[in-house]
C-alpha cells in the first residue's frame, strides 16, 4: 500500500509526534521571560557561526577535500622570457704590411628574444592525492569547536533558566550569576564573530532587560 | 511466572548501564564465594565525559545534601551540581596564569560591574572574577599593610577586577612587596582599593594611577631587572606571576558537614574556599614557595570542625579558626614532608595520621609531635596515598601506596600487606569504607576491588574504562552502597540497581519514538562521513594509490626564439674598398616540446596505499575521537529519553532534563548532518 518512502515519512511523523514536548504552567512572567530566550540565536545558528568563522565549515572542508582532488587537472605553468643582447667589434691590424694602426673595424651587433612556456601535469594526483586525507584534520577541529560553542550554549542557557526558575535571594549570588552569563555570552561572541552581541543590538530593549 | 521475574529484572537494568558481577576471588585463603546470588549493579553515568573539561581530579559530595556534588579537575575548573548530578555548572577556583601586559589602571575607574577581561588579567579565580573574600589571613604572615582591612571590611561587586588582580598575588609575595616601601604599598592600595573608596585610597600617597613597577617602586625595579634582565620584570605583578607561576589543578575538596555551599578546595595553588556554592574561591591559604602552596590534602577535626588541618608538599598547616589563620605544624617530620593525606582518628582525635612520601607519620598530642610509624627500604611502598582508619575497628588503619595496600592491626604499630598479589605493583589511589564491618573498596588506577571480609579476599567490583584511569572514589551518601567513581573524564553512580520496575507501557512507547531515530551505528557512519574520516571510505582512496603508477607526470613546453642581428665591416685602408661590407639577418625558431614520465614501479606498491603515513595515522585518531563522541552523545541521548519516558519530570528538572537532550540532539545533529528531529526545550 505504501511504498518505502512513504513508510520513511509516517515513521517519521510518528516519531515527531511522540517527541516528549515538555509542557509546563509557569506563571504568565516566568513565561514570558522564557519566551524571550527563544529571540536569542539558536544552537544551530550558534554552530553554523563558530564553524564559519574558523573555517572549517562542513561545507567548507568538503570543499577543500574535492578541490584537493581534482588539483592534477590542474598544471603547474612555468612561463620564461630571455633576451640576449650581443655587441661585438674586432679591429684587426698588419704590423708587417700597413703599420701599427688598426685598418679593419668588425662591428657585430645582435638581440636574442627567447619566450618559453611549459606546463606540467601531475595526472597521479587524481587518483591519489595525500592532501586528500590531511584535510580530514580539521575534522578534530570541527568537533571541538562543536562541542565547545554547544557546550558554552548550554551552560548559558542553563544559567539563563536557573537565573528565571529559580532566582536567587541574595544581590551578590544574583549578580554571580549574571557575570557568569555576560562571560559566557563574550565567549560565544568571540567564538562566533560577535553572534550575539548583533542579535541582542537587534532587540528591543524590553527584552533585552531580561538576563 | 518465570517470565515475569524475568521482565521485572530487565525492566529494573533499563536506567543504567547493568552490570553482573559473579565475583571471581583472590587474596590468601580459598574461601567460599562472598555471595551464592549474583550481585546486580547499575552504573549511572552522571557527566559522560563530554560535558567536563577533562582531566577529572577531585570529587566530594556533601554531607547535608547529598544532591550536590562537587568536581574539580586539572586545569582548576570546579562544576557543581545541586540536583544529584542531572545539571552541572562551570566554575574556576583558578586557571592558569596568562601574561601581564597591562599596567596602568585609573584608581577607582573600575566602578559598576567589572567584565572579565577588561584590564590586565593574570588570573581569574572566580566564576564573576571577583565577588571574593581577601586572601589575608596566613597566620603570623599579615603584612599589616593598608589594604588588609579595606578589603575585608569591602563587599562590592564593583572592586571585582581589582580583587581578582590581586589573587596573582599570593600573600607572602603580598607581603614581600608591601615591605619593600611606600611606593609598592601605594601600588597595591591603587589595585585594592574599591571603587566606592575606602581607607586604602587616604593612604595611597595621593597615586591616581596603579602603574607597572618602574615607576612606582624604581628600587625595587632595578633589583629585578639585575635579576630577570631587562626582557622581564617591567611590570611588578608580571614579574611575581611568572615567579609565582603555580598548577592549576585541584587535588581535594572539604565541604562543611553543615553548610554544602562552604567548602574549601585544595589546590596546586593554594587553598580556597567558597562560601556561595562555588561562585567564588577566594584565597585562604599560600605559601612562600611553590611547594608551600601545592595542598594536597584537608581534613576537619571530627569533633572540632575550626580546626582544619591542610597537607602541602611542605609541610603541615593547621588553622584552629576555622580558616581564618593558619599556623605550620613545627615538628621537622611534619614542617617539611610532602604531605599527601590526614586522617583523624575519631574516637580520640588526639591521634593524627598523616601519609607523606616517604612513610607515615602519626601524632599522639593533636600536631605537637610526629613519630614516623612506617617506612619501607622499597620507595614505592612508602609513597602513601591515603591513609584510613577502619571506622568499625579501630586498630586497623589501611594504608594505599603507590605499590599496594597495607594493612596494621594494632594502630599502627606493625603493617604488612593485604590481598596477596592482587594490589603488588599497583597504585591505590582511595579506599572506601561500606557500611558494613570488614566491607571496603580500594580503587586502583583501572579497577575497584571490594572486600566484605576485612582484606582477606578481594573481588574486581567495576572494571575501569580502557583509556581513563580512575581518579578518586567516594561513598554516595544519597544511596546505599553505592560509589561515586571519578575517572579522568567521567562521574560514575555505582552500586545495586536501586530502580525498581518500570512501566513496560513506557518502554514501549520509549521504543516506538525510536523506532524511527536512526540506529548508533547509521550515526556514528553519517558523522564519520561527513568528517571524512568512514574508515571503508579513506581505505579505498588508499588502494587506489597504486593505480596512480598508470597515469604519468606531463610535462609540455613552448619555446620561441627571435634573433635580429647587424653585421659591419669598415676598411679605411682606400686602396681595398671591397672589404667594406655591410650585412643584416635575423632567425626565428619555435619549439615544442612534450614529456611524459610513468612511475610504473607504484603498481606494484606504493607506501600511500598502506597506512603507514603520518597522514593515516592522524585519521586513524581522528576516526576515534569523532566515533567516541558520537557514541557517548547518542548513548547519553538514550538514557536521558528514556528516563523522560519512565520518570517524567516536571518544573526545573524536568525542564533541564528537556534542555539537556536539546543539547544532546543538537549536538549529534551538527556531528552527523541532522538525522535528528530537534528537540526544543523551550
Amino acid at each position: 500500500m505504501f511504498n518505502r518512502n512513504g513508510i520513511v515519512i509516517l515513521v517519521l511523523m510518528m516519531s515527531f509526534s511522540l517527541t516528549p514536548a515538555f509542557a509546563e504552567d509557569w506563571s504568565p512572567m516566568i513565561q514570558r521571560q522564557l519566551d524571550a530566550l527563544k529571540e536569542e540565536p539558536s544552537v544551530q545558528k550558534a554552530q553554523a557561526a563558530a564553524l564559519s568563522f574558523f573555517n572549517i565549515s562542513p561545507d567548507g572542508v568538503q570543499g577543500m577535500r574535492s578541490r584537493a582532488s581534482y588539483k592534477g587537472l590542474m598544471p603547474t605553468l612555468d612561463a620564461r622570457y630571455r633576451r640576449n643582447d650581443t655587441n661585438l667589434n674586432v679591429d684587426t691590424t698588419n704590423t708587417v704590411a700597413i703599420g701599427p694602426d688598426a685598418f679593419l673595424f668588425d662591428n657585430v651587433v645582435g638581440s636574442v628574444n627567447e619566450v618559453q612556456v611549459g606546463v606540467r601535469f601531475n595526472l597521479p594526483l587524481l587518483v591519489f592525492n595525500a592532501e586528500v586525507l590531511d584535510v580530514g584534520s580539521l575534522a578534530v577541529l570541527q568537533e571541538g569547536v562543536l562541542k565547545e560553542v554547544t557546550r558554552l550554549y548550554y551552560t548559558r542557557r542553563r544559567l539563563q533558566i536557573d537565573l528565571i526558575l529559580n532566582p536567587p535571594g541574595d544581590p551578590a549570588t544574583r549578580m554571580s550569576k549574571e557575570l557568569r552569563i555576560e562571560e559566557l555570552t563574550s565567549t560565544l561572541d568571540a567564538m562566533t564573530g560577535n553572534l550575539f552581541s548583533r542579535s541582542l543590538n537587534r532587540r528591543p530593549k524590553a527584552v533585552r532587560a531580561i538576563p | 511466572m518465570a517470565a515475569r521475574a524475568k521482565r521485572s529484572w530487565a525492566a529494573s537494568c533499563v536506567m543504567g548501564l547493568c552490570i553482573l558481577m559473579g565475583g571471581t576471588a583472590y587474596g590468601q585463603p580459598e574461601t567460599p564465594p562472598q555471595e551464592a546470588l549474583p550481585v546486580l549493579k547499575s552504573l549511572d553515568n552522571l557527566s559522560r565525559g563530554f560535558r567536563f573539561a577533562p582531566p577529572l581530579t577531585a570529587i566530594a559530595q556533601s554531607p547535608s545534601n547529598p544532591d550536590v556534588i562537587y568536581v574539580g579537575t586539572e586545569h582548576g575548573l570546579v562544576y557543581t551540581t545541586d540536583d544529584g548530578g542531572l545539571s552541572w555548572e562551570e566554575g574556576g577556583a583558578l586557571v592558569k596564569r596568562g601574561r601581564f601586559y597591562g599596567a596602568i589602571r585609573k584608581q577607582g575607574g573600575g566602578s559598576g560591574a567589572s567584565l572579565p577581561g577588561a584590564g590586565p588579567k593574570s588570573t581569574s579565580y572566580s566564576r564573576v572574577s571577583g565577588v571574593n573574600a581577601p586572601s589575608n589571613q596566613f597566620g603570623g604572615r599579615d603584612p599589616g599593610g593598608p589594604n588588609a582591612g579595606s578589603i575585608e571590611d569591602s563587599d562590592q561587586f564593583s572592586n571585582s577586577a581589582f580583587t581578582a588582580d590581586s589573587a596573582a598575588l599570593t600573600n607572602g609575595e603580598l607581603t614581600k612587596a608591601a615591605s619593600d616601601g611606600s611606593a609598592v604599598r601605594s601600588h597595591y592600595n591603587a589595585m585594592f582599593v574599591p571603587a566606592s573608596g575606602g581607607s586604602a585610597a587616604a593612604t595611597s600617597g595621593g597615586s591616581d594611577l596603579a602603574v607597572g613597577i618602574r615607576a612606582r617602586a624604581p628600587r625595587l625595579a632595578i633589583q629585578v631587572r639585575r635579576k630577570k634582565r631587562w626582557g622581564i620584570g617591567t611590570s611588578l605583578q608580571q614579574s611575581l606571576a611568572l615567579k609565582s607561576g603555580g598548577g592549576t589543578a585541584i587535588h581535594f575538596f572539604d565541604i562543611n558537614p553543615q553548610n554544602p555551599n562552604d567548602a574549601l578546595v585544595a589546590t596546586a595553588d593554594g587553598l580556597r574556599r567558597t562560601t556561595d556554592g562555588g561562585y567564588s574561591w577566594p584565597l585562604v591559604l599560600t605559601g612562600a614557595t611553590k611547594d608551600e602552596r601545592h595542598v594536597n590534602h584537608i581534613a576537619r577535626h571530627p569533633k572540632n570542625r575550626e580546626v582544619i588541618f591542610v597537607g602541602t608538599s611542605l609541610g603541615l598547616k593547621i588553622s584552629r579558626d576555622g580558616g581564618k589563620t593558619w599556623q605550620p605544624a613545627l615538628h621537622p617530620l611534619a614542617s617539611s614532608s610532602d604531605v599527601r593525606w590526614i586522617e583523624f582518628d575519631i574516637q580520640n582525635p588526639d591521634v593524627i595520621y598523616i601519609g607523606v612520601t616517604f612513610g607515615l607519620l602519626r601524632t599522639t598530642d593533636g600536631g605537637r609531635s610526629f613519630g614516623l610509624i612506617f617506612r619501607s627500604a622499597w620507595p614505592p611502598l612508602s609513597r602513601v596515598r591515603a591513609v584510613r582508619r577502619d571506622p568499625h575497628d579501630p586498630q586497623r588503619v589501611w594504608l594505599a601506596t603507590a605499590d599496594g595496600l597495607l594493612l596494621s592491626e594494632d594502630g599502627g604499630g606493625k603493617f604488612e600487606r593485604v590481598g596477596g598479589l592482587v594490589f603488588v605493583g599497583f597504585s591505590v589511589w582511595t579506599l572506601t569504607f561500606g557500611r558494613e564491618p570488614g566491607h571496603l573498596y580500594a580503587t586502583t588506577t583501572r579497577d575497584i576491588w571490594e572486600t566484605r571480609d576485612g582484606g582477606k579476599t578481594w573481588t574486581i567490583t567495576y572494571f575501569g574504562p580502557n583509556h581513563w584511569k580512575n581518579m578518586f572514589t567516594i561513598k554516595d551518601q544519597s544511596r546505599e552502597n553505592s560509589l561515586l567513581i571519578l575517572t579522568q573524564a567521567e562521574v560514575l553512580r555505582y552500586g545495586p540497581a536501586r530502580h525498581g520496575p518500570v512501566s513496560m507501557d513506557a518502554v514501549h512507547r520509549f521504543r516506538r519514538h525510536t523506532a524511527g531515530e536512526p540506529l548508533l551505528n547509521e550515526v556514528v557512519a553519517a558523522a564519520l562521513k561527513r568528517s571524512g574520516l568512514y574508515i571503508p571510505q579513506l581505505l579505498g582512496y588508499r588502494r587506489g594509490a597504486r593505480w596512480a603508477g598508470l597515469l604519468p607526470t606531463v610535462e609540455a613546453a613552448v619555446g620561441y626564439l627571435d634573433f635580429d642581428g647587424d653585421y659591419l665591416r669598415n676598411n679605411v685602408q682606400s686602396n681595398i674598398d671591397g672589404l667594406s661590407v655591410s650585412r643584416r639577418g635575423g632567425l626565428e625558431t619555435t619549439v615544442f616540446s612534450v614529456f611524459a614520465n610513468w612511475n610504473l614501479d607504484h603498481l606494484i606498491f606504493t607506501r600511500n596505499e598502506a597506512p603507514i603515513t603520518r597522514a593515516a595515522r592522524v585519521n586513524l585518531h581522528m576516526e576515534w575521537v569523532v566515533k567516541s563522541t558520537v557514541v557517548t552523545l547518542y548513548e547519553e541521548r538514550r538514557r536521558l529519553l528514556l528516563e523522560s519516558f519512565v520518570r517524567p519530570e516536571n518544573g526545573r528538572i524536568g525542564l533541564l532534563r528537556a534542555l539537556r537532550l536539546e543539547e544532546l540532539t543538537a549536538h549529534l545533529n551538527a556531528l552527523s548532518g541532522d538525522l535528528f528531529q530537534p528537540m526544543p526545550a523551550l
